[in-house]
């Protein structure tokens, strides 16, 4: 592979278009990188375990559309995050039109796709306690606390300013807090 | 303080969560097919206020690092590449860069340090074996003269597997349905444990909601979902026959 991938070679949007060799192998190598950290900010953003898969899938459909225009000193990492944000937006509205919880109304005998996530008794704690906190505030706690990101970063993905990163920040710490403290005296399982 | 301990416990764990390769490997396998024009039937993602990577970059606190990454990511996909050149030998590997793609399954062979997979025992079958963690001898001097009779790499069975379930793909959607089973047939006949079977096996569903073949499409939908869960297929067999008798089944009466 040259080093001045990806170059441009098709037109901007063919969405059953093959995807060029190039382009492919980049996504290759960004799924290696990637996909884990990706699974992960998914499903704490609120896609129900057993579509954690198909988001991911989503995420990388719109990796491959978009990467040809994708220039190498930007923020691979932060561009990710942004499009996760928005595929785990639209899968908690499809959740909340749908009115039923895809995870719960499937008796399956096969296991969910990532039952390690479901086992981890931490996991699955946090992720209730996450649910009762007001999107936009999630949304924050999640890509700094779990991801790690910093603010300006977070700024970026979500299309805010600063400031009110971390306004929102201080209020999710403190609804957290809340709803742990809420959690623990109801006789809730926290570890 | 225990409030404390317990909240940086469950962030904790949270950081360390991790899917299982098997999982992301069918992620993977099912990029490797050409989207469906309406994927899921579900409405297009709205990134009308996608930050452009440009602008990230400007935002980002940690440029340099960013672009390191970015730059270990294409190094990661030219040595993927090389890699698989090596093992695959000069005879295959493509000269320039519009030769068909390399489709080693990226999952099987990490580049990142901590993602301790050294092999994930594949539940598809022989297509996925990895050409560079083989344990053949690794043949880095190029032998051109003799070789045993080339056996179908696993590149090449993934690119046949996925020209064959495209060719489903697009027969069905011109709604040349003998076509598509043709494919779908072959397809099962030449890779039966293939990298693309499940998606063989929901084409197939689709295609025989499609000739009005309603109860065999059930009972192979019932099969691809007890087999992998319901997460993966259920919402593309949303506008399918089978989805509204396949749901009522599995939704327990008392479900929210």
């Amino acid at each position: 592979m040259p080093p001045g991938v990806p170059a441009p070679p098709r037109p901007p949007t063919l969405p059953a278009t093959p995807v060029a060799a190039d382009t492919r192998d980049t996504v290759a190598a960004i799924y290696r990188a990637h996909a884990r950290e990706l699974w992960r900010v998914l499903g704490r953003l609120g896609v129900p375990p057993a579509a954690v898969e198909d988001a991911l899938h989503d995420l990388f459909i719109v990796v491959q559309r978009k990467l040809p225009g994708f220039e190498h000193r930007a923020a691979l990492r932060t561009w990710l995050y942004a499009i996760a944000v928005r595929i785990a937006r639209r899968y908690r509205e499809r959740l909340r039109r749908d009115a039923h919880d895809p995870e719960q109304d499937v008796v399956s005998p096969a296991r969910p796709p990532d039952r390690a996530l479901l086992d981890a008794e931490a996991v699955r704690v946090l992720d209730e306690l996450l649910s009762r906190l007001p999107e936009a505030k999630r949304e924050v706690f999640v890509l700094h606390e779990v991801e790690e990101l910093s603010a300006p970063q977070i700024a970026t993905i979500l299309g805010i300013n600063l400031n009110t990163v971390y306004s929102r920040l201080r209020e999710a710490r403190k609804a957290f807090v809340r709803e742990h403290s809420r959690h623990r005296f109801l006789g809730g399982d926290a570890p | 303080m225990n409030q404390r301990r317990d909240i940086e416990h469950l962030l904790t764990q949270a950081r360390r969560a991790a899917p299982g390769d098997e999982a992301l490997q069918r992620v993977w396998s099912r990029l490797q097919v050409p989207p469906p024009t309406d994927p899921d039937g579900g409405s297009e993602l709205d990134l009308s206020d996608l930050p452009a990577p440009d602008a990230a970059a400007a935002a980002s606190l940690g440029k340099a690092l960013v672009v390191g990454a970015i730059k270990a990511v294409v190094a990661a996909a030219v040595v993927t590449g090389a890699v698989v050149a090596v093992s695959r030998g000069p005879a295959t590997e493509p000269t320039s860069p519009g030769e068909p793609p390399r489709e080693d399954p990226p999952i099987a062979a990490p580049a990142e340090p901590p993602a301790p997979t050294p092999q994930p025992a594949s539940p598809e079958g022989p297509q996925q074996a990895e050409p560079e963690a083989r344990p053949a001898p690794p043949r880095t001097t190029p032998r051109p003269p003799r070789r045993e009779p080339p056996p179908a790499s696993p590149d090449a069975d993934l690119a046949a597997e996925r020209a064959l379930i495209a060719s489903a793909q697009a027969a069905h959607q011109r709604k040349d349905l003998s076509a598509a089973r043709a494919h779908l047939d072959e397809h099962a006949r030449r890779f039966p444990r293939g990298l693309l079977a499940d998606e063989r096996e929901l084409l197939r569903v689709l295609t025989l909601c499609d000739a009005g073949e309603t109860a065999q499409a059930e009972s192979i939908a019932r099969a691809l979902v007890a087999k992998r869960g319901a997460g993966l297929f259920l919402p593309r067999l949303q506008a399918s026959c089978v989805y509204e008798r396949l749901v009522p089944v599995q939704r327990p009466s008392g479900s929210r």
